[in-house]
């Protein structure tokens, strides 16, 4: 399938190498933490990309799931001295888990319903969260052990979280699995006279999803040392969302170049008028460009080059 | 010493009026209008900062401030209708549009006011004994005006022309269409009367606490379990559930803990949606 070598190959691998390397010469240690961020942020956004760019599903509250995964591999971390790799995934499995229990009601229905419950899921979450001791309360579950002491490594990993997503993305777009998911996006009731078994392509698409959502968000958690209910404001499940829709839903590489320019405007526009109001820009940026261009920068950029 | 069933029998009451009346709006929406407004929350923020900036800020009298908040909340909804909620057709190119809708108004507000939690002062201050129990005036005014509002939306929806067109369009829009009826404007009404009552929830309820720019998203949880297990679009399917929903959030608010009563309704929501889809009283209208 990737049998010629063509000039985006070799960009991506330039931008990659080019990832590697600028980070840690001398002098830049201050953007790794941003950059870490990015990648994590890229990696849910990618998450979200799946199951809305590919199967049609849309999720306005992966913040869930990334905070499902986070708050599960601090505690087996913590407080069961389990190994942070291995507590990642198990923490990115019990996303998985929950987010098979709250969609399996609403994903044979169609798809607005699943849209809802989504919507309401990180709110629920956040009460939740704030009740249930186990889980820390309100000031969430401090002192989680990091993944690895080098900041350096920190971010070299991050980076290869995002760029296993972006490989899961790849296969998953080419396997049956995916042909379903595409079919279930462009019409659910024609999929299903094809004889696609709608409700499990959703659940399967659902449950990749989250668990990539999840293990971003243990990364996350491992990265800053606690997590809190505050992982389930609107902010953190608007992200994938303004980042995907920004960068081009439904292609490979969208989310991660919308999280790139989002997370770098984020990062530069720290003067004062502008911090109250830039979120504001940004979902007002994205309205416009959702509603004008709907493929996103990739869509302009492919507009631009042809 | 108040009865401990009895304050939940007057709070259960105060409650569940108030979410019906905020509820049918959303209902009413989803079932005419066919549009699921996913910043049918915001709205109610919205009212929330306007009552917040004419009452405390500009220190306008009550009648006016709710003569302003109704006037504005009807105008924002025709509006939203014509220049937005027209044109989009497909389910989830809707929500998606709305929700970013509701991202930016949410943020424009956090802008202006801060996330900082203001409050604003009750209308009718003090409170009344009624069995051994002390309620709020606010919330009792606040019952009284959903229960009066609740039979005037009755009186409209199934006594009036305006009533039989809104249920017309929400049956067959092309054969609403057909009989002489304007789809579009029936719509439009829809839209106006959905964001006026957000806007009277909002100034019947947010005097009783503070007021923040995510306060609408609960409110939306509560409405689309109401409409879940009531069935959309079903006038008192939706009553039915605010009943429910709102005895139950009493319930555990007072028995359990308040922070539980929304899982309690997104588990319903669940449950419904798994075993009884069309809602409990089983005549959705899909």
């Amino acid at each position: 399938m990737m049998a010629r070598i063509r000039p985006v190959h070799l960009i991506g691998l330039g931008a990659v190498a080019a990832l590697m390397v600028v980070p840690a010469l001398p002098g830049m240690r201050a953007v790794l933490f941003p950059l870490t961020l990015t990648n994590i942020m890229a990696t849910l956004a990618i998450a979200w990309n799946l199951l809305f760019g590919y199967a049609g599903l849309l999720s306005l509250g992966h913040s869930f799931f990334f905070g499902a995964g986070g708050y599960g591999s601090a505690i087996l971390a913590k407080s069961y001295g389990i190994p942070v790799p291995i507590a990642m995934v198990m923490g990115a499995a019990i996303s998985s888990g929950l987010a098979a229990l709250v969609g399996l009601p609403s994903l044979k229905l169609k798809g607005h319903y699943f849209v809802l419950v989504t919507l309401v899921l990180p709110a629920v979450a956040y009460q939740l969260t704030n009740a249930l001791d186990p889980l820390g309360g309100h000031d969430g579950i401090f002192g989680v052990p990091p993944l690895v002491r080098d900041s350096y490594l920190v971010y070299v990993g991050s980076l290869v979280l995002m760029l296993a997503s972006l490989l899961a993305t790849f296969y998953v777009s080419r396997s049956r699995l995916g042909m379903e998911m595409l079919s279930l996006r462009e019409d659910e009731e024609a999929a299903k006279a094809l004889g696609v078994d709608t409700p499990r392509v959703k659940l399967y698409a659902l449950t990749i999803s989250a668990f990539i959502s999840g293990l971003a968000g243990a990364y996350w958690a491992h990265l800053n040392g606690v997590i809190s209910p505050a992982v389930y404001e609107l902010e953190k499940a608007s992200m994938p969302l303004l980042m995907s829709v920004l960068g081009g839903k439904g292609t490979m590489l969208g989310p991660v170049i919308g999280a790139y320019v989002l997370q770098t405007l984020f990062e530069s526009l720290k003067i004062e008028a502008i911090v109250t109001a830039r979120l504001f820009i940004f979902a007002a940026a994205t309205f416009v460009i959702y509603r004008l261009f709907p493929q996103g920068l990739i869509g302009i950029l492919r507009r631009v080059a042809a | 010493m108040a009865e401990p069933f009895l304050v939940i029998f007057f709070y259960g009451l105060i409650t569940s009026l108030i979410f019906a009346l905020y509820s049918v709006g959303f209902s009413l929406v989803f079932g005419v209008a066919k549009v699921i407004d996913a910043a049918y929350g915001i709205w109610y923020t919205t009212a929330a900062y306007l009552i917040f900036a004419l009452a405390t800020r500009l220190l306008l009298p009550l009648p006016v401030v709710i003569l302003i908040v109704v006037a504005s909340m009807a105008a924002l909804g025709i509006s939203y209708y014509s220049i937005l909620v027209r044109g989009l057709r497909e389910r989830i190119e809707m929500i998606m549009t709305t929700f970013l809708v509701a991202l930016m108004v949410q943020y424009l507000i956090v802008a202006i006011f801060t996330n900082f939690p203001w409050s604003i002062p009750a209308m009718f201050p003090g409170s009344t004994q009624v069995f051994g129990v002390s309620l709020f005036n606010q919330q009792v005014a606040a019952a009284v005006t959903a229960f009066l509002l609740l039979l005037v939306l009755w009186y409209l929806v199934y006594r009036t022309k305006i009533g039989l067109a809104i249920r017309a369009v929400a049956q067959d829009r092309e054969a609403a269409l057909l009989m002489g009826i304007d789809p579009d404007r029936v719509m439009a009404f829809t839209l106006a009367l959905s964001c006026t009552l957000a806007g009277i929830a909002a100034l019947l309820q947010a005097p009783n606490s503070v007021i923040s720019p995510v306060m609408g998203w609960p409110m939306l949880t509560l409405a689309f379990a109401v409409v879940v297990l009531g069935g959309i679009g079903d006038f008192f399917g939706a009553i039915l559930a605010s009943f429910i929903i709102g005895f139950s959030h009493q319930l555990i608010t007072n028995l359990v803990n308040p922070l539980y009563s929304m899982a309690a309704a997104f588990v319903a929501i669940l449950l419904v949606l798994w075993l009884r889809p069309r809602g409990i009283l089983g005549r959705a209208l899909e």
